[in-house]
């Protein structure tokens, strides 16, 4: 007879361990562990078998094996070590030993595991949501406490820095203001990305939340950061990390085309060179062939400039890359650069460094009112003046169109420029629809996005309708809006019309006809209940028929269905009362 | 005023070439130049001038002829309220000069007058030369005054002269190394090299303190082959499971959104009260009116740290999410319409009024006449498809009375209380049988009946209580033609029965004969009154065999109709009367009748629990007997012939057991996995068997397949009562009390390869009404035509035909 297997020595009781055996296995202490976790981007698991009960946090006994072979493991066992140090000089008061204890601390760097976690920089766009989150948290984090004032100058830089890049690539594609911050969506490289930037706000820092653990996500975001931004800003070719001049410069909005020369001032630099031979397309796409073929796109323009570069004096390349939305009858192009040629004015009331960004994202160019003396300074350059406030100051100019924030993140979000006359400052604003939400899922479409719907094919109809309505501005209840549905009354008028009208004609018989009419319309309608009611009939049979295992999906699905559409049920009802109110 | 402005240009003229200026003398320079204007003159401009350029000395005793006003480094506006501004030296008042309205404005239009400075010690506009103008520039710019860039030269140095006197020497330490310092030296190149001390930090990382280069870290993308991967790296590869990507927001979160996604005072008290970790969202909609409104995000660091949190200390697993269509789902059926004829849709109905609530059907095999039995024991015979109740029997009535006169304890204890059918309510809601479903189902039906099978009789068996019936029904429903036929059933052949096999009768038999010619003319009544009189001989078998005769003898002195058969005790064969009903009486309640298919033999299932439920009982004998051994019959609920051949289906709780007669045995036990059969039927080819089940359970039971059903529909949502096959179409019918009778076509094929064909084709509902949570009780077919005929708890029966 076969021997029998001994227990626990196959399967899930070898394959998971839990964390006390890790720590043990391991020699560290839990705080150890967690930050070497963090770090190296291992999680607990779920076994279906718990060898030792399921109270215990089990993690892959592979995983475990990994981390045994971390060199960091090493000087984080040389930091205890040399922390037990300091503090016995600090216990027999050696103020010389203590501060070369001090200064001789371990160091370490973790670019070796940010390329052990993410082998192609694919890998590490596909994950980059949450470094990105974190960085903007902590770029608007004040310092204090455990958070160092370096942490958070270098978290700003990073955050500059990436948004200058999606800037320059064009690649925003998303804006929504929401009640948390602003979420972007950016696609780069093909990979799409979505951050929350934190409104500009004095942050408060509450007492429940320990801020040793967000340090060690944050240690790991950076070096990664850091990483990517080089390589993002090495495909544009432009040198990293960029002066500081770059961002004052974005700032004043002068100069922009000296911004480009002090981003390439890199010229002498290995990168330049490297780039110089990959500039023609096909090594370009030869050399990332993960990524799809928008990134290609954006190489190609990047491409197209370093060629005009050469030529043409960098003043009219940039005139030029400007211009470029015009050449580019690409539709994806045209909505890139959405704002090219426009200039914006921004009001110093407004979110200014949000603003600039999404529309230097889109190709338009802004000025600030805090950084020019007056509007007069640049009188006959402006197309648009963004304000927040309830009402002008001065007199309202008439070669400029005012508009809200609001008006650009819809804008941006729509893919067309909205008639501005529903975003003036000072009115009844429509409401800000989130750009992430897919109608098709939801199964329920506000009427604002079925009027964006309208104009983007063209209906100008709505716009006349929308300038009626902004008559009345602040009365308005937006279910007027809702003119689909309207306009389909008015069809059935119609209809109601027609045959009416050709009875008049007919003359004496019109009366007949039309109730035959009647009787007929009202048989195709109980023609079409029965059809409709044969079919969900036939339905229902063949439910009878179905596998006990079916069945059972089938009735999951359906709940889960019903319980999403029940909850926007609850909201087409808050309309309707809404609209009748 | 006193044209000193006039000379201005002049004076400044001459001081502009002046060179050499020292930055000192600027306040003089313009003091000296308001004095000139003071005095009104160019003489004193120039004599102004000279002591600046020639000699510095003079100037403080030159200082004081060029005032005119005395008066001192005082603040003037000690003189404001008077209209002079001090004193010369000759202590004369000093007058203010009277400026008039022209004079201001010539001053106001004169383009130099911004080079003019007030000086409010003479009362005089001061115009400044160029010069002084310059200077201040250079004031301003904190530049040396009076001093081109080209004149200043740098500075430089003594030179070094021969000393006098030679320096004393060097002493010789200062040519050797300092021991000190090597000292030193040797400890931090030891402190360093030891880990003790470390260089210093490199300002560029802000990270570590370490060497922050710069590189591209993917310059060659590792993407390696499977090969090179160690296997552990591969095993923790395939087990990763990346960390889902937190769901982007919604409109709700947005700063201003549409007013319908808004909560309401309800929606947001309720969302203030619920826990942070009950709430659906982690904030509450709001609508600002302006970007600008827009407060401080309070929890956003906190939702940051928890999706840390979750990034590390939760625990994932990778599950697959479903991504079916749920119409894929639903199998693809032959449509209903290809299957005509089925029943489409009510045609009649017919209420009656009866006592107690309808339990069974029969409809006979001419397709003419309905039997519906009530729980209170009253049978009505209805035409179809006409729905004229044509006559009622009352059995319950006809019991009672005859109790009346027996006076007999225990059957007056069962007539007290009459068997209603309880309403197993809970179990059928539940739709499953929980463990005490014993509790909750209750006894099943008391009363059955049933028509016998042959065409030319109209004779239909009916258990009530104890009491099995078998009563000839041609008279009462004037049908004469099949009145001579029936009697042929009932009569009885009893020459051939010996004395040996009444002996051994398992049941009390007795005959209700048809009354006088004088009252023939209500044949409903005389049968009643017959049997009232007759039944109170149906008792258990343990009754005395005496006291039986004497009954029966009593009968007949009371001009009875009635004969007691089986005990022995048996007058002369009146054969000149007719026999109108058989009586057969059982020691337990019948549950369930079956005439086989000759007519001949009638076999019921009671509620024996001692094991003799079964008994078969053959008309033309008076005989009973038990056919099935006790282990069979003892849990029986409904038992059934099998129409071609000697097989007994026996249903028990959760079984069905085929039994065959000839050999004694049972051929097979059929499991249909259902929890409490309620009804059963046989297919007309005798290999298919339909079991309906109050788990709201229909199996369709293939007698070749083992004894496994074929197929299970779970098609009602409440429990199962009755469920039939079509004689002659290949259809089949179940009704349940959910209200709904379904109708499916099923076919079978002589092939033996080829399973039987089910395809639902209609649901037939809302026309029953429930009562006490019980819907239609009863189901019969027309033998010809797609018509089914229904009977629900609500006393009405419906015919479903196939209209179009």
């Amino acid at each position: 007879m076969k021997n029998k297997l001994k227990k626990g020595t196959r399967g899930s009781a070898t394959n998971y361990i839990t964390r006390g055996k890790a720590l043990k296995k391991l020699q560290l202490t839990l705080t150890d562990f967690r930050r070497l976790c963090v770090l190296k981007g291992i999680y607990p698991r779920d076994p279906k078998k718990k060898a030792e009960g399921p109270l215990k946090t089990y993690y892959l006994a592979k995983d475990i094996q990994f981390l045994a072979r971390e060199p960091l493991l090493d000087i984080f066992r040389q930091i205890r070590v040399q922390k037990r140090k300091i503090i016995r000089a600090k216990s027999r008061s050696e103020p010389g030993t203590l501060k070369q204890l001090r200064e001789s601390m371990p160091k370490y760097t973790l670019d070796h595991i940010v390329r052990e976690r993410y082998p192609t920089f694919h890998d590490a766009l596909r994950d980059l949501d949450d470094p990105l989150c974190m960085i903007f948290l902590f770029s608007s984090l004040p310092a204090l406490g455990h958070i160092s004032a370096d942490r958070v100058k270098n978290c700003v830089h990073l955050a500059r820095e990436f948004q200058l890049y999606v800037q320059q690539s064009h690649s925003l594609r998303k804006v929504f203001a929401s009640v948390k911050g602003m979420y972007y969506e950016a696609e780069v490289m093909g990979v799409t990305v979505i951050w929350l930037e934190p409104h500009k706000f004095a942050q408060k820092l509450p007492r429940d939340v320990d801020y040793k653990v967000m340090g060690t996500f944050l240690e790991f975001y950076e070096c990664l950061m850091r990483f990517v931004n080089f390589k993002l800003f090495l495909t544009l070719g432009l040198s990293y990390p960029p002066p500081a001049a770059v961002f004052s410069k974005l700032r004043s909005g002068t100069a922009e085309s000296g911004l480009v020369a002090d981003l390439k001032q890199d010229a002498g630099g290995e990168m330049a060179k490297k780039r110089r031979s990959k500039r023609d397309r096909k090594s370009l796409s030869v050399s990332h062939e993960s990524v799809s073929a928008a990134v290609q796109a954006v190489m190609a323009a990047a491409a197209r400039k370093e060629g005009s570069q050469e030529q043409v004096d960098e003043e009219e390349e940039l005139a030029g890359a400007q211009d470029g939305g015009d050449e580019l009858d690409n539709e994806d192009d045209s909505k890139t650069l959405l704002f090219s040629g426009l200039s914006f004015f921004l009001g110093r009331e407004t979110p200014m460094s949000v603003l600039d960004f999404v529309i230097r994202s889109f190709g338009g160019s802004v000025v600030c009112e805090t950084d020019c003396r007056s509007v007069g300074s640049v009188r006959g350059k402006i197309t648009h003046w963004v304000v927040d406030r309830p009402k002008l100051r001065g007199e309202k100019r008439v070669d400029l169109e005012y508009v809200q924030p609001q008006w650009i993140f819809d804008s941006v979000n729509a893919g067309i420029l909205l008639p501005v006359s529903l975003y003036s400052p000072g009115a009844h604003l429509p409401p800000h629809l989130s750009p992430f939400t897919k109608e098709e899922e939801d199964g329920y479409r506000p009427a604002f996005s079925e009027f964006i719907e309208r104009i983007k094919a063209g209906d100008t109809s709505v716009l006349a309708e929308s300038a009626f309505m902004l008559g009345q501005a602040p009365h308005v209840k937006q279910g007027r809006l809702e003119l689909p549905a309207r306009r389909e009354d008015g069809h059935d008028h119609e209809d109601d019309a027609m045959p009416a009208g050709e009875g008049a004609k007919d003359g004496a018989g019109s009366s007949r006809s039309s109730a035959e009419e009647e009787q007929e319309e009202d048989e195709k309608v109980l023609d079409a209940r029965a059809a409709a009611d044969a079919k969900s009939e036939e339905k229902e049979l063949a439910k009878m028929m179905m596998p006990r295992k079916h069945q059972k999906l089938y009735e999951t699905i359906m709940r889960g269905r019903k319980r999403r559409s029940a909850k926007m049920q609850t909201v087409v009802a808050k309309r309707r009362a809404i609209d009748d109110a | 005023m006193r044209g000193g402005m006039d000379d201005r240009p002049g004076a400044g003229g001459s001081r502009a070439a002046m060179p050499g200026r020292q930055g000192k003398k600027l306040a003089r320079a313009v003091r000296s130049s308001v004095r000139g204007g003071a005095l009104g003159s160019a003489p004193p401009a120039q004599q102004s001038a000279a002591p600046h350029a020639d000699h510095d000395e003079s100037a403080s005793s030159s200082e004081d002829e060029l005032y005119a006003n005395k008066v001192g480094n005082i603040p003037m506006r000690w003189y404001e309220t008077y209209d002079h501004i001090g004193y010369n030296a000759e202590g004369r008042k000093v007058m203010r000069a009277p400026r008039s309205d022209a004079q201001r404005l010539a001053d106001l239009v004169d383009p130099e007058s911004w080079r003019k400075v007030y000086d409010e010690k003479n009362d005089t506009y001061v115009m400044l030369t160029d010069a002084e103008l310059n200077m201040i520039a250079r004031l301003r710019e904190n530049k040396v005054l009076g001093v081109n860039e080209e004149e200043v030269v740098a500075w430089s140095g003594p030179v070094m002269q021969t000393p006098a006197y030679p320096l004393p020497t060097e002493p010789k330490r200062r040519f050797q190394p300092s021991k000190h310092e090597a000292k030193e030296v040797v400890r931090l190149v030891r402190a360093i090299r030891n880990g003790w001390k470390s260089q210093k930090r490199d300002e560029n990382d802000l990270v570590h303190g370490g060497a922050a280069k710069m590189y591209d870290l993917w310059v060659k993308e590792q993407t390696r082959a499977l090969e090179e991967i160690s296997k552990a790296e591969r095993t923790r590869q395939l087990m990763h499971a990346s960390a889902p990507k937190l769901a982007p927001p919604t409109h709700q979160e947005s700063y201003n959104p549409p007013e319908e996604y808004l909560p309401t005072p309800e929606e947001a008290r309720e969302w203030m009260d619920a826990h942070p970790h009950d709430r659906e969202t982690n904030f509450l909609p709001t609508k600002y009116g302006a970007f600008r409104h827009v407060p401080l995000y309070e929890n956003g660091v906190k939702e940051r740290f928890e999706r840390c949190l979750d990034l590390y200390l939760a625990t994932r697993t990778v599950t697959q999410k479903l991504r079916i269509d749920p119409e894929s789902l639903i199998p693809r059926i032959q449509k209903p319409s290809e299957l005509r004829p089925f029943p489409t849709g009510l045609s009649g109905t017919c209420q009656l009024r009866i006592p107690g609530k309808l339990r069974a059907i029969s409809l006979h095999c001419s397709g003419r006449w309905l039997l519906a039995a009530s729980t209170q024991g009253a049978i009505a015979a209805i035409e179809i498809p006409s729905g004229r109740v044509a006559n009622v029997w009352h059995f319950d009535k006809l019991q009672r009375d005859a109790e009346r006169v027996d006076d007999g304890e225990e059957d007056q204890a069962n007539a007290s209380s009459p068997r209603e059918l309880e309403p197993p309510s809970a179990f059928l809601d539940a739709g499953v049988l929980g463990k005490d479903a014993k509790q909750l189902v209750p006894e099943l039906p008391v009363h059955s009946v049933r028509w016998c099978p042959r065409a030319d009789a109209l004779v239909f068996a009916a258990g009530y209580r104890k009491v099995l019936y078998v009563v000839d029904a041609s008279r009462a429903l004037g049908a004469s033609e099949s009145v001579a036929s029936t009697s042929a059933l009932l009569m009885e052949h009893s020459k051939q029965v010996t004395s040996m096999e009444r002996q051994k009768n398992e049941c009390v038999w007795a005959e209700v004969y048809e009354a006088d010619a004088s009252r023939e003319n209500g044949t409903r009544s005389d049968v009643e009154k017959n049997s009232a009189q007759k039944s109170k001989h149906p008792r258990s078998k343990a009754s005395p065999v005496a006291g039986k005769a004497g009954d029966a003898k009593a009968e007949q002195s009371e001009a009875s109709e009635e004969e007691v058969v089986g005990n022995g005790v048996k007058d002369e064969p009146k054969v000149s009367r007719q026999v109108c009903a058989l009586v057969i009486g059982h020691s337990h309640d019948v549950k369930s009748v079956d005439w086989h298919k000759r007519g001949d033999y009638v076999v019921c299932a009671t509620r024996d629990t001692g094991g003799g439920s079964i008994l078969m009982h053959r008309i033309s004998r008076r005989q009973s007997q038990r056919p099935c051994p006790r282990a069979i019959s003892s849990k029986a609920q409904i038992v059934l012939f099998h129409p071609s051949r000697p097989y007994l289906f026996v249903a028990s709780q959760q079984h069905v057991r085929v039994f065959h007669l000839v050999e004694q045995k049972v051929v097979k036990k059929l499991s249909p996995g259902v929890k409490w059969i309620s009804s059963l039927d046989v297919h007309p080819s005798g290999d298919h068997l339909l079991v309906g089940a109050y788990d709201a359970r229909v199996c369709w039971m293939d007698l070749d397949l083992g004894d496994k059903p074929y197929r299970v529909l779970k098609s009602h949502k409440k429990a199962v009562r009755a469920v039939g096959f079509h004689p002659s179409l290949p259809l089949f019918a179940d009704v349940s009390d959910d209200l709904t009778a379904h109708v499916f076509h099923g076919s079978v094929f002589d092939d033996l390869s080829k399973n039987a064909l089910i395809v639902p084709v209609k649901i037939l509902k809302g026309v029953h009404k429930e009562r006490q949570s019980i819907g239609i009780v009863g189901l019969a077919w027309h033998p010809r035509f797609p018509w089914l005929i229904t009977a629900g708890v609500d006393n009405a029966v419906h015919i479903m035909t196939d209209l179009v």
